[in-house]
């Protein structure tokens, strides 16, 4: 490195420009990381925090809540297997208003009320009281909405009454509220009766929440039970639009890790190529390719960590501003660094396109005639 | 490898710079150029030889071969009693760092780095302690009258004090064999005639077998000997060879 700071030094405007450059695709990527995370959270957050380890969906529904029903005897059966506690799970979004008449959308999640479910829903316990009684998202509340309050939901004009305020959970982009089960059969099925709840709706669920013992064989229960048994990860694809909005944001962020290899390879190829002749001359002094390649290696790793470091703090500064807003944005941490060691890692991998160049001047260009 | 270690006789009046019958051809059939034709030439410890000839007549091959940068088709090279001829280009890169010292032409420093920092360079590559390193690039300085000016770039130097640096930075690894391309091309006469002295007096007081190439014909005459090259071939021209 005895060169490389000092070049780093004689030559600083422009490895500034080249800091900046790179500086600011650290920005983008933190701003898309976070958008990233803060449309995952708006997917499938009220999900992840359920207190469960995998869900059982009907069969070929593409394990979606909206297209997936399961009667009693199914949860039962499930229920029944070795190593698995299986509870009925309820999961349909509405439309709903509040005292105010203001319209908003929710998931209406029906769970048992006594339940795994309820006991690890923060103010669960409070399900089941009242016949009407629902906990709902920090998310509505934040909206105005308390406890007391009602909330009409729109088709069947069933009138929830407000028992509980959960922290901040959604579910395709909707905030949740968890309601006992039997309620969320009568908003679901009720509707198409007139209210009434017919006979064959009785016991029926969207799914099967699922508490499984490590080492159990969900896969061969499944197929036996004729169900679809997934980790509650893999039932993330569920959520609405989940899979096309990950895709895209990991596209977009891909692209810029391949963008920024790109500029990092182009910067120092030309780099390279302009101070061939020091090259040559730090060989003809006797430098082994080793070392010379480990000095120009090491000033890129420089320049891309200090420039991503300082991007990453500017990207993090700027969307703790847009972070709590309307803007589904989550800055988290393990994301952002994960983001800025592959940003580096692909300025490094950019840069031995250099490499060759390198290792290919020959150090008679140091003598001043060709020989 | 550490060749300095092989070679503690280097210093000792049976070292310096030895070639015996090298041949070096470019190309092939009608395209073939004969760079180097049976050249052999003795520099011993403590002197200066100049070898001047005309574009094309084989200086800068002559260097290359001798500077370990070029491997001949044939013949024999020895520097500090260690022959180099077959080596390969990792172990010539350590007998360039270890027994040769370059000066360049129109010095070739590095525009980054203050003229003590192109002598610690030197030290940094062969991996000697920094102390001792500095210590001696300050004393390499002071010897070519550059102490006041250590710590200027290149920028901030005349031509002649670049050469000066130059030098100093050859004798940095304490080589066996010094070689010098056109050390004088870009300066006056009265500059390029103390560039070749003090290249003359540095060669004896460190006991280095100095081979510089030239066009400049006033000060070949500077040199111990001189060498004419035409055509691939040395012919010995002698101390009063006259242009």
């Amino acid at each position: 490195m005895f060169v490389a700071l000092r070049d780093l030094r004689y030559a600083w405007g422009r490895f500034v420009l080249m800091g900046a450059v790179i500086a600011l695709v650290a920005v983008l990527t933190v701003l898309l990381t976070g958008l990233s995370s803060g449309l995952v959270n708006s997917g499938i957050s009220g999900l992840r925090a359920m207190p469960l380890t995998h869900l059982a969906f009907a069969p070929k529904t593409n394990s979606t809540f909206s297209q997936s029903t399961l009667d009693a005897a199914a949860i039962r059966s499930l229920d029944r297997q070795p190593g698995i506690r299986a509870e009925p799970l309820g999961l349909t979004l509405f439309n709903a208003k509040d005292g105010a008449d203001t319209s908003f959308s929710i998931a209406l999640a029906g769970i048992e009320p006594g339940g795994f479910m309820a006991d690890g829903v923060a103010g669960g316990s409070a399900l089941g009281r009242t016949p009407a009684g629902v906990i709902i998202s920090q998310g509505i509340a934040a909206d105005g909405v308390h406890v007391g309050d009602r909330i009409t939901l729109d088709r069947t004009g069933m009138t929830l009454r407000v028992a509980g305020i959960a922290p901040t959970a959604t579910y395709g982009h909707v905030d949740l509220i968890y309601a006992p089960i039997a309620l969320w059969r009568q908003a679901t099925y009720g509707q198409v009766t007139g209210g009434v709840l017919p006979a064959t709706a009785r016991g029926l669920a969207s799914a099967a929440a699922l508490r499984v013992q490590p080492g159990t064989g969900v896969a061969a229960i499944g197929t036996r039970l004729g169900v679809d048994i997934e980790t509650k990860q893999q039932a993330y694809a569920g959520s609405p639009g989940y899979v096309a909005e990950t895709s895209t944001m990991s596209l977009i962020i891909d692209f810029l890790y391949v963008i920024a290899a790109l500029i990092v390879g182009a910067f120092f190829t030309v780099w390279t190529i302009q101070r061939k002749t020091d090259i040559g001359l730090l060989k003809a002094l006797g430098a082994s390719n080793g070392a010379v390649l480990r000095d120009a290696l090491g000033q890129v790793a420089l320049v891309m960590v200090v420039a991503t470091g300082i991007g990453a703090l500017a990207g993090s500064g700027i969307g703790s501003l847009i972070q709590g807003g309307k803007i589904p944005f989550a800055l988290q941490s393990d994301a952002i660094v994960t983001a800025a060691v592959i940003l580096v890692v692909a300025g490094l991998a950019g840069s031995l396109v250099a490499v060759r160049r390198i290792t290919a001047v020959d150090p008679i260009i140091a003598l001043g005639a060709a020989a | 490898m550490n060749v300095r270690k092989d070679t503690m006789d280097a210093k000792t009046p049976r070292g310096g710079l030895r070639m015996d019958h090298l041949c070096l051809r470019y190309g092939d059939g009608d395209d073939e150029i004969v760079a180097l034709d049976d050249v052999s030439l003795a520099v011993d410890p403590g002197e200066l030889v100049a070898v001047v000839g005309a574009s094309g007549s084989g200086k800068s091959s002559l260097l290359a071969v001798a500077g370990a940068m070029r491997r001949p088709d044939s013949g024999k090279i020895t520097i500090g009693g260690l022959e180099v001829t077959e080596r390969q280009a990792k172990e010539r890169a350590t007998v360039r760092r270890d027994l040769i010292g370059f000066v360049f032409q129109g010095s070739n420093l590095l525009a980054s780095l203050t003229a003590l920092e192109q002598l610690e360079l030197v030290g940094r590559i062969g991996g000697a302690p920094r102390a001792a390193t500095r210590s001696k690039a300050l004393s390499l300085l002071e010897e070519v009258g550059l102490a006041a000016k250590a710590g200027r770039r290149p920028g901030q130097l005349s031509g002649g004090e670049r050469q000066r640096v130059g030098i100093a930075r050859a004798l940095m690894a304490e080589p066996a064999a010094l070689l010098a391309d056109e050390p004088t091309s870009a300066l006056d006469h009265q500059r390029a005639t103390d560039i070749v002295t003090l290249l003359r007096d540095e060669t004896r007081r460190h006991r280095i077998a100095t081979l510089m190439v030239t066009h400049d014909r006033s000060v070949a005459g500077l040199a111990d000997r001189i060498i004419e090259m035409r055509d691939g071939r040395l012919i010995e021209a002698g101390a009063s060879w006259v242009p």
